[in-house]
Parts: C-alpha cells; sequence; structure tokens
C-alpha cells in the first residue's frame, strides 16, 4: 500500500530523509511531563539524538544562554511564569535565538484565534495539539527548508547589508515565480529599511493587486507614517483592524499615528482594545499609560502602569518608565506616599541603572515637594544630578527633563538650565522638542531666560555643525574627521553631529582606500544616529555609501 | 472567571486528553501490527472516534468565537501541495489500516491563499470520515478553476444521503438534528469557505455524488 502522488507510486515514508535528525539540537519546553516524554518519542523516532526538555520559561531561557539549539518546540501555554511567546521574545531579543534556529510554538488553540504579535518576535511556525508524529515531523521538515532558504538574506539584513539583501531577494523572486510572496516581502521591508518609500509603495501596490494581504496593507500603513502622511496612515491601519482583529500590530501603529494627528483620545481607545486583546505587552502597557497620563485619565493611566510593572516583572522588556509613570500619576493625583514607594521599588529593581535612577530620583523630588518637604526634596534632585553624571553617554532625553523640572520646581534655576541646556545642544533641529522646551521654562516662570537660551544654544549648534562641514567641503577630511569626533564627545544624541562624523569618515575612506578601524568607526557613529532615529535621511544615506564602500 | 477564559482552559485540558489518547492508540496500534494481535481494527475504530472528538471541539471553539465575533481569518499564501500533503499524511495510517487507497493529484507549485488551520480542519474531517463511508479508494485533488482554488475529497463508498445533494445552498442545510449527525462538521466548512472572500467573491462548498470514483464528492471552492 502507499500513496500515490501525481501519478506516482510514492510513499510517504519513503521519502529521502530531509532533515539530518541526528545533529539537530532540540529544546522541547513544556509545564506538562507526560506531553515532554512524548514530543521526545517522537522526536527519538526520527533519529534526533540530542534532545534536551525545559519544564517552564524561565529554565527554557536558562538552557537557551547556555545552548545554541537548531529547533526549539514551545508550548505557549508553561503554567506559571513566562509564557512560550515570553520566552520567544526575549530569547530573541538577548540574542540567543539566532537567525538558523527554528522556534516553533506549540499551542492548544487554534492559531486563527491567537493574538499575532510583534513582526520581529513571530514564531517560524505553529504546532497545533493534538500532535500526531507525522505532523509534526512534516512540519518541521518544512520550517526548516524554508529557513534555509531565507538564510542569506535574513543574514545580510541582520548586518544592515541592505543592497545585498535587495539582490538576493530578487534571486528569490525570480527562482520562485509561483510563490514570491515571500520574498517580496523582505524586498519591500528592506526599501523600507533603506528609505526607498517610492520603490516600496510600488511593490506592495503590486502585491495588493492580487490580493489583499494583511501585511502589505501594514507595509503601505507605515510608509505613509514614515512619510508624515498620517491620516491616510491611520485609514489604512483601521482597515487591516475591520479584518484582522487579532493583529496586535495594526493596533500600535493605529494608536502611533492617532498621537500624530493629536487624537489622544482615540489612541487611548485603540491602546485599551489591544490590551483587552493581548494584556501581557509591557510596551503596550506603557505606551496605554503615557496616552492616557497625556489625557489626564489618571484611572487607566494608573492600572496600565501597574499592568507594565507586573507583566514586566517576566519580561526583558520592563523598563523605569512605568514606574516613574506610575510615581507621576499619584503625585498628581496626592498618593505622593504611595508614590515615593513605586520609586523606592524602581531604584531597587534597576539599580545598576544610572538613568533609571536619575529619572526616578527626579519623580522623588517632586514626592517630596508636594509633601511639603523641601529639603528632602532638594536631596534628591542633587541625587539625581549626581546620577546623571555617572550615567556614561548621558541619560535620556525624558530623564533630563524630568530633572530639569525637579530642579526648577525647588528654584535650583542654573541646575535646571544646565540640563536644558544639554537637551538644546543634543536636539536643535527637533522643532517639537523645543517647544516643549520653551513650556517647561515657561512653567516655571523663566520664559524669558528660556527662550534666550533656545535661540542662543541652537546658533551655537548650528555655527559648531557649518565650521565641521565647511572642513568637509574643503575637502580637509582629516581635520573634519578630528573636529566632529571632538564635538561627539559631548553630544552623543545629537543626530546631525553623529550622522556628520559618519560621514566625514566615510569621505575620507572613499579618497584614501578603506581600513577595518574606520569602518568600524563610521558604523560606531552610524549605529548611535540609528538608536535615536532610524528612518533620518542623512543616516540611511550614509548607510548605503558605507556598504557601498565594503563591496 | 468570565466564560471565554473557562472556555479556554477547557479546551486546552480536552486537548491534552486527546493527545494523550491519540499517543497511546498509536502505540497499542504499532505493537499491534508487530504481533498480528486481533484488536486491530478495534483500535482504528477508536483512533477514528477520537478524532472525531477533536474535529468537534475544534469545530465549536472555532464557531463560538465567530458567533462572538472574535475571530479573523489569517490569510496568508501557502503552497497547496504542502497544505494537502501534510494533512494527508495525518491520516494515512488509519485510512491504510482499513485498506482505503490514496491518491494526490496536485501540481508541486501550486500556491494560494487561505486560512490553513481553518481550511485543514475542515480536511481532515472529510478524511477522517472517509474511514466509515469511503470504500478502499480516494482521491484528493487540487486546481485552479474559474479564478478560484478548487479542492475535491472524492471516494467510491456509497455516497452521500440525498437529503445533504439536494438541499439549497447556504450553512444552514448541513444542520439536521433528526439525523444521526448533525452536520456540524459540513456547517462548519460551508461557514469558513463562505468567509474566504475575495472582492465581492466568496468560497463555497459542494457536496455530490458521482466524480471520479463514482462515490461521495466534496469540494471546497476558495476565490
Amino acid at each position: 500500500m502507499g500513496l500515490i502522488i501525481n501519478n506516482n507510486k510514492a510513499s510517504v515514508f519513503e521519502k529521502s530523509a530531509v532533515t539530518d535528525w541526528k545533529n539537530k539540537s532540540i529544546l522541547i519546553v513544556d509545564d506538562f511531563r507526560d506531553f515532554r516524554f512524548i514530543i521526545r518519542n517522537m522526536l527519538q523516532s526520527f533519529g534526533a539524538v540530542n534532545i534536551d526538555q525545559a519544564a517552564n520559561g524561565e529554565s527554557a531561557l536558562a538552557k537557551i544562554a547556555e545552548k545554541k539549539y537548531d529547533i526549539i518546540l514551545c508550548d505557549y501555554n508553561l503554567g506559571d511564569g513566562k509564557d512560550g511567546q515570553q520566552v520567544l521574545e526575549e530569547g530573541k531579543f538577548r540574542g540567543f535565538i539566532n537567525l538558523t534556529s527554528i522556534f516553533i510554538m506549540i499551542t492548544a488553540e487554534n492559531t486563527t484565534s491567537m493574538v499575532l504579535g510583534a513582526v520581529e518576535y513571530l514564531p517560524d511556525d505553529y504546532l497545533v495539539k493534538p500532535l500526531t508524529h507525522d505532523i509534526v515531523r512534516t512540519r518541521i521538515d518544512k520550517v526548516l527548508q524554508k529557513k534555509l532558504k531565507f538564510a542569506a538574506v535574513l543574514n545580510a539584513l541582520d548586518r544592515k547589508a541592505y543592497q545585498e539583501a535587495m539582490d538576493l531577494c530578487e534571486q528569490g523572486i525570480m527562482a520562485n515565480p509561483t510563490n514570491p510572496y515571500d520574498f517580496m516581502k523582505i524586498q519591500a521591508e528592506t526599501l523600507v529599511a533603506m528609505g526607498r518609500y517610492d520603490e516600496a509603495r510600488a511593490l506592495y501596490e503590486d502585491v495588493l493587486k492580487q490580493r489583499t494581504l494583511a501585511w502589505a496593507l501594514m507595509g503601505m500603513g507605515k510608509i505613509h507614517f514614515f512619510t508624515e502622511e498620517y491620516a491616510k496612515a491611520k485609514d489604512v491601519f483601521q482597515s487591516v483592524i475591520e479584518k484582522n482583529k487579532m493583529l496586535m500590530e495594526a493596533y500600535d501603529w493605529l494608536a502611533k499615528a492617532f498621537v500624530k494627528l493629536n487624537m489622544t483620545q482615540d489612541a487611548q481607545q485603540t491602546l485599551l482594545a489591544a490590551t483587552k486583546l493581548s494584556p501581557k505587552v509591557v510596551v503596550r502597557q506603557r505606551a496605554l499609560g503615557e496616552v492616557a497620563y497625556k489625557n489626564s485619565d489618571f484611572d487607566v493611566a494608573t492600572r496600565s502602569f501597574k499592568s507594565a510593572i507586573t507583566v514586566g516583572k517576566n519580561s526583558c522588556f520592563k523598563s523605569p518608565s512605568e514606574y516613574v509613570g506610575l510615581a507621576k500619576v499619584l503625585v498628581d493625583t496626592k498618593s505622593s506616599d504611595e508614590a515615593l514607594k513605586i520609586v523606592g521599588d524602581a531604584k531597587k529593581e534597576f539599580k545598576d541603572n544610572p538613568d533609571a535612577l536619575a529619572q526616578s530620583s527626579a519623580v522623588e523630588s517632586s514626592a517630596y515637594l508636594a509633601l511639603g518637604d523641601k529639603e528632602k526634596a532638594s536631596r534628591a534632585a542633587e541625587e539625581g544630578s549626581r546620577y546623571c553624571t555617572d550615567a556614561a553617554g548621558g541619560v535620556s532625553l525624558q530623564t533630563a527633563m524630568d530633572l530639569a523640572k525637579a530642579h526648577f520646581s525647588l528654584g535650583s534655576v542654573d541646575a535646571g538650565t544646565k540640563l536644558m541646556q544639554d537637551i538644546i545642544r543634543n536636539n536643535h533641529e527637533d522643532e517639537q522638542l523645543m517647544q516643549d522646551v520653551g513650556k517647561i521654562f515657561k512653567d516655571a516662570n523663566l520664559q524669558d531666560a528660556g527662550t534666550k537660551l533656545i535661540s542662543a544654544t541652537s546658533r551655537e549648534m548650528v555655527l559648531l555643525n557649518n565650521k565641521g562641514v565647511e572642513l568637509v567641503n574643503d575637502g580637509k577630511f582629516e581635520d573634519a574627521i578630528a573636529y566632529f569626533e571632538k564635538a561627539a564627545v559631548s553630544l552623543s544624541s545629537n543626530k546631525t553631529i553623529n550622522s556628520n562624523t559618519a560621514h566625514a569618515i566615510i569621505l575620507y575612506m572613499q579618497k584614501n582606500g578603506k581600513t577595518d578601524d574606520l569602518v568600524k568607526k563610521a558604523q560606531f557613529y552610524l549605529d548611535r544616529v540609528r538608536s535615536i532615529d532610524p528612518h533620518y535621511k542623512r543616516y540611511l544615506a550614509f548607510l548605503h555609501l558605507l556598504e557601498q564602500l565594503q563591496n | 472567571m468570565d466564560f471565554s477564559t473557562l472556555l479556554a482552559s477547557t479546551v486546552h485540558d480536552m486537548k491534552n486528553s486527546i493527545g494523550l489518547l491519540n499517543n497511546a492508540l498509536d502505540g497499542m496500534a504499532s505493537e499491534c501490527a508487530r504481533s498480528e494481535c486481533k484488536s486491530a481494527s478495534q483500535l482504528s475504530y477508536l483512533r477514528y472516534e477520537a478524532n472525531r472528538l477533536n474535529g468537534n471541539l475544534l469545530q465549536l471553539l472555532t464557531l463560538y468565537k465567530i458567533e462572538k465575533s472574535s475571530i479573523s481569518l489569517n490569510i496568508a499564501n501557502h503552497n497547496v501541495f504542502d497544505f494537502l500533503e501534510e494533512n494527508i499524511v495525518g491520516n494515512v495510517p488509519l485510512l491504510e489500516s482499513k485498506g482505503i487507497n490514496l491518491e494526490l493529484e496536485c501540481q508541486e507549485d501550486l500556491v494560494w491563499f487561505f486560512d490553513r488551520e481553518l481550511l485543514s480542519g475542515i480536511v481532515n474531517n472529510i478524511l477522517n470520515n472517509a474511514y466509515k463511508y469511503a470504500g478502499d479508494k480516494m482521491k484528493i485533488s487540487a486546481s485552479v478553476e474559474n479564478a478560484g482554488l478548487a479542492i475535491r475529497i472524492e471516494d467510491n463508498g456509497k455516497g452521500y444521503p440525498e437529503s445533504l445533494t439536494s438541499a439549497p445552498p447556504g450553512p444552514d442545510r448541513f444542520v439536521n438534528f433528526r439525523s444521526g449527525s448533525t452536520g456540524l462538521g459540513l456547517y462548519f466548512a460551508s461557514l469558513i469557505a463562505a468567509m474566504h472572500k475575495n472582492g465581492d467573491r466568496e468560497g463555497s462548498i459542494a457536496i455530490s455524488n458521482g466524480g471520479a470514483l463514482n462515490g461521495g464528492c466534496f469540494s471546497i471552492f476558495l476565490p
């Protein structure tokens, strides 16, 4: 007996072994011991010998941190503690699950009803219980084959070698005429990463002509967003949600579009709907808290920040923001005692993070001030400033602003002004931010001083930059590099200065040939810009130049 | 605790039980095959019923979610050949144990857009039913027709009853509480097919007798 396929006698079991099972390392993660044994036996019957097991998310991550597994089979439900999605996210975020490993999520529910999480953290595939011997083998075979197929292009993307990725996509599309869609998706995403929005748009439109696919619509929406057409973006994301209720990414982007359109109530409603469907995502709960705070909806803000804190305990995505956010709400709602408790928790949770400590101290100061204890408030503000100096590379924007506000509230004009000046120097081209800075000065009754500081410092930065640009234009690349690098030391968050530094290095290499050290240096400055604004036009342009140089 | 959560955790529990049940049955079936014991056909029959149980569970849960509007199809591009092969593979042991030969006819590079999990549920249901109704031959085929994907599952058995083949179109025709089976599977298939829309066209299923093997013929059409 056997199965006849397309008039050829073929037994499914006689199919030539696709996967080299004996050389694959496999991790089975499930809280149900009998189930782990069943899977293990199945895998052994395929020929696998290198099989480890974990009974919960925490031990799974500990194992993944130590050993690189080719295949991870992980149940979505893992009892208390982290769930399968959290294992996947943390594993990927911390670099334990790399490009060649496959992660298959085992679920009891039909995947159609599952929330589809963030794109970067989707499993390679799903297996729905109950599992059968043959389905497990066939599915794993297919996933491994697919991974192999896309290995080269994913590797290129990982190295930010976008042109290389484009070429590989082109090859992939031509090699798969009936099923080019997966390569087209990656190609479009690469074009977006390169800032080539018109070409990406054309590609998405091509796909949409054939079928209304969610990922193509999402791509279009994101392009609208990056080209600042926020109303169009909103429309697209809304249409995605209509047909794809479980696509969480759509809610997150819709909320972002609403925020840009100053429709913060709608943003809040969107995030509320999303957190109802998928409550265990720290980033989303935090975003909801922040939007609710902007809307002065303290109830929702409190609940969301608290959720973010609770979920964060099991997640690598926790941050001081939710603690600080909650503390601020508590101060505003006259619960400064409780705010101080939260600040204490934050300082414990993030004791090795000077930025977090600085921000916590800033809120601590405002809490003490609200309680009428000016002395403790002063001490907290000073402590905050000390942490600022400890923080290598400076503190985050929000931290600096919070601390400046705290100083101003205590009448420490100099300390506050110094922080504000640093903010201006690092963001002199960000109009919205300069307005926010102006407002802080205004609220502290320092409007005139603030206006003067902003214009003087901005002018200083423009002159600083122009001087370096002049050197570049005069072809004095070595001098330009030295000049910009010196400036960049105290301006690690200024995207103009940092990208110009990289540019000077690239120009030098274009003239005098590349060296590994200089390439690394250019990458260092470009990475800085990337962490500030990955869509900055100059960053994308210089990244492209650097890639060309290396080929 | 709200009903949805209760339902989800109970289903999870039931799925685990079914998984253990299946696993034990498969183990016994291979032992049985080795020792040529007399319980082989009984074990197959149990496997068939366990599959029915699982199918009903899946359909019930999905229909519940559709009812509550908390479901959206996850339409993506899939290789149809791989899809059919995978679903057939899961059912081959059961069908072979009853002496049913299967034939698959589908181009290896055929790609279409559908919700893989839901369509799997439909195909598995039909294939499992074949254990009881098929005769000794089955043919599964897929091709593009009328700008849509047509999947046919045909057998050389006695065919479908007239009440099913002659009813007017629409999912409700399949639900008939007077007959032995509620027709849940076909109701489900019809509903899911219709949810697969492309522009202003929607999918559908068809039940008839005759076909390539002169028996029962189930087909699903997805635009």
